[in-house]
């Protein structure tokens, strides 16, 4: 009894850090940046502080979409690495990104898209085809049966493909190259709130999907067979979560493009804190994956100084080395 | 004492496109243990798979009650039939009231809590198999044995009436494949639950089991209790072994001693003989 006492105790610690850290970036996140606002300028009336309003709107939109995406990210990572049972899977993994990417630059080179809307319709059509692609090429190579190694490798394969495809069309293409370039790096500065409200529901959708699936998602942890024992419709419970991923990921890749490492590095701390009961782990997985989205976002605002270093750089600089410690860590572990 | 009855009619199963059991009829003794024995790729796992529906039959069917898999929903089918296969997946630092209590998932809704008769049979089931007092420990730390308790009592706590095995004891050592077996028997008597499990030790399978079926080469050669069907000719024709066949001195069932050639001199032939005319 003593050691269960012990971790409700650490778990419910874990929560009001995790919320306060939540409190600390939403904060920073509206007062700090290319130009710094108090506290006291932000909620006073006075005419005089004109410029305030229209800063702090901007401050607001981002602060959201930084949630959004840090929640959207954050989840669709614990969906692909319980699905895969690899513990440093992320939604890149099966193409996600990088079809989503791929489907946008081909429209804009083909069909002249240029509207935010347009991006994001087929940002998330590509997603959902690559995903849709990946999933049935695994299927295929596995005999019917969706195995880890499969899937990585169909994403890897057609991650690359799609890499491919981008540089195909944008090298001889420079209209297309500065129009890519605005959104090839991940970024939460929003555009505008109509933008938000059309990924919004796909958000949430995913968000929803993933929060009926935690009790099959803690079964499936045992091994497929014996979810099979206990009931659990695997094939459907796997394409479901794949689902919930392309709709969080292909949401998110549309309207601030790739943000990578969120996916891989929030799940893989929180679970080595609290465990990995799905409960617990995607809500919590959740939260700090919007603080550290908002954190990294404002040292990007701070460092960048007068202009700004884009979100998807700074997680990258931060993924990058834990991603190496994770995989030297696992070594020395085996 | 469960109702259910379980049959295959003309079964033709295998993996991918490999034919491996091509048509046999088994009916599954109610309330009783049955162990499948045959050598290394007779089929023995591939029929037990498809009794518990981890692979689809090519042809012929599973009938429950005389009713197909695929009338029922797989939620309610779980509240009959429980597996535990050869090498479940212990998840990183879970504990064993977690590890056991997932086995309520065929009674559990999304966003619904443990009720009471879930907890109950929680308590249950790590009281039977003898682990309540490791409740709060890490799977991962268990011993061997231990740990294979844990996952039977996960089993248990599904609360079903047919039971699988793949293999339960194959990973342990001789103490806790008798203790294993033990608790199996137990439940078995207890609850009345048909067990159906797949054994290599001959001789254990010969004293728990009630029902042996043999296979070779994806066909039932023999199904009957190990007193009327396990002898040196049943040896011969599903391990090709010879053996010299004598009585458990403890359980009184036929006891199966292989001859090899090492050891196979001419006088320890003749105390093989005397033995057996003395059983």
């Amino acid at each position: 009894m003593q050691n269960n006492s012990l971790n409700n105790k650490k778990l419910i610690l874990f929560i009001v850090a995790s919320l306060m850290l939540l409190g600390l970036a939403l904060v920073l996140s509206l007062i700090l940046g290319s130009k710094d606002i108090s506290l006291a300028e932000l909620f006073s009336k006075d005419s005089e502080n004109a410029l305030a309003g229209p800063i702090f709107e901007k401050r607001i939109m981002r602060t959201v979409l930084g949630i959004m995406a840090g929640f959207a990210l954050s989840i669709a990572g614990v969906l692909m690495q319980a699905i895969t049972k690899n513990p440093i899977a992320d939604p890149s993994i099966i193409g996600i990104n990088s079809g989503a990417a791929c489907t946008v630059v081909a429209a804009i080179a083909i069909l002249g898209i240029n509207s935010s809307i347009e991006y994001i319709i087929f940002a998330l059509i590509g997603a959902a085809l690559t995903a849709c692609f990946v999933y049935c090429i695994a299927m295929v190579a596995g005999g019917g049966k969706v195995g880890p190694v499969g899937l990585a490798l169909a994403g890897a394969a057609t991650s690359t493909a799609c890499s491919s495809v981008v540089s195909l069309i944008m090298l001889p293409n420079m209209n297309v190259m500065e129009q890519y370039r605005f959104w090839s790096v991940g970024s939460i500065k929003a555009s505008s709130w109509d933008n938000i409200m059309v990924v919004l529901p796909f958000i949430l959708a995913g968000i929803f999907i993933a929060l009926i699936l935690i009790p099959s998602l803690n079964v499936l942890t045992l091994g497929d067979e014996t979810a099979t024992g206990l009931g659990v419709n695997v094939p459907l419970i796997k394409a479901a979560g794949i689902l919930a991923s392309v709709l969080l990921c292909g949401a998110t890749t549309a309207i601030a493009g790739p943000i990578g490492f969120l996916g891989l590095m929030i799940p893989h701390f929180v679970r080595i804190i609290i465990g990995g009961d799905f409960k617990t782990l995607i809500p919590l997985s959740a939260i700090n994956g919007a603080s550290l989205l908002l954190l990294s976002d404002v040292a990007g605002r701070v460092i960048g100084r007068p202009g700004e270093l884009e979100v998807g750089v700074v997680t990258a600089f931060l993924g990058a080395p834990v991603f190496i410690l994770l995989v030297v860590k696992g070594r020395a572990i085996k | 004492m469960n109702i259910h009855t379980l049959q295959a009619k003309n079964l033709k199963a295998g993996y991918n496109k490999t034919v491996i059991i091509d048509g046999i009829d088994v009916t599954i003794p109610s309330n009783k243990i049955s162990v499948i024995i045959g050598s290394n790729g007779c089929g023995k796992s591939t029929l037990l798979k498809n009794f518990a529906r981890l692979i689809k039959p090519f042809d012929g069917e599973i009938l429950l009650d005389g009713a197909g898999y695929d009338k029922m929903h797989s939620k309610d089918l779980a509240k009959i039939i429980g597996l535990l296969p050869q090498s479940p997946m212990v998840p990183e630092s879970i504990t064993v009231y977690d590890l056991v209590a997932r086995g309520r998932y065929p009674y559990q809704k999304p966003f619904s809590q443990l009720t009471s008769e879930d907890q109950e049979a929680i308590e249950e089931a790590m009281e039977m198999m003898g682990v309540s007092k490791l409740r709060d420990q890490f799977v991962e730390e268990l011993s061997g044995g231990q740990r294979q308790r844990v996952w039977i009592a996960m089993a248990l706590a599904q609360q079903t009436d047919i039971l699988f095995l793949d293999e339960p004891t194959t990973f342990l050592d001789i103490s806790y494949q008798v203790q294993i077996l033990e608790l199996l028997k137990n439940l078995n008597e207890k609850k009345g639950t048909t067990i159906v499990m797949v054994l290599h030790d001959i001789n254990l399978a010969s004293r728990y089991a009630d029902c042996l079926f043999a296979m070779k080469n994806g066909e039932l050669i023999a199904a009957g209790s190990p007193e009327d069907i396990l002898n040196e000719e049943l040896m011969l024709r599903v391990f090709n072994l010879e053996c010299i066949l004598m009585k458990d001195p403890v359980s009184g069932s036929p006891f199966i001693v292989p001859k090899g050639r090492a050891h196979l001199r001419p006088e320890s032939q003749d105390e093989g003989k005397k033995i057996s005319q003395v059983v």
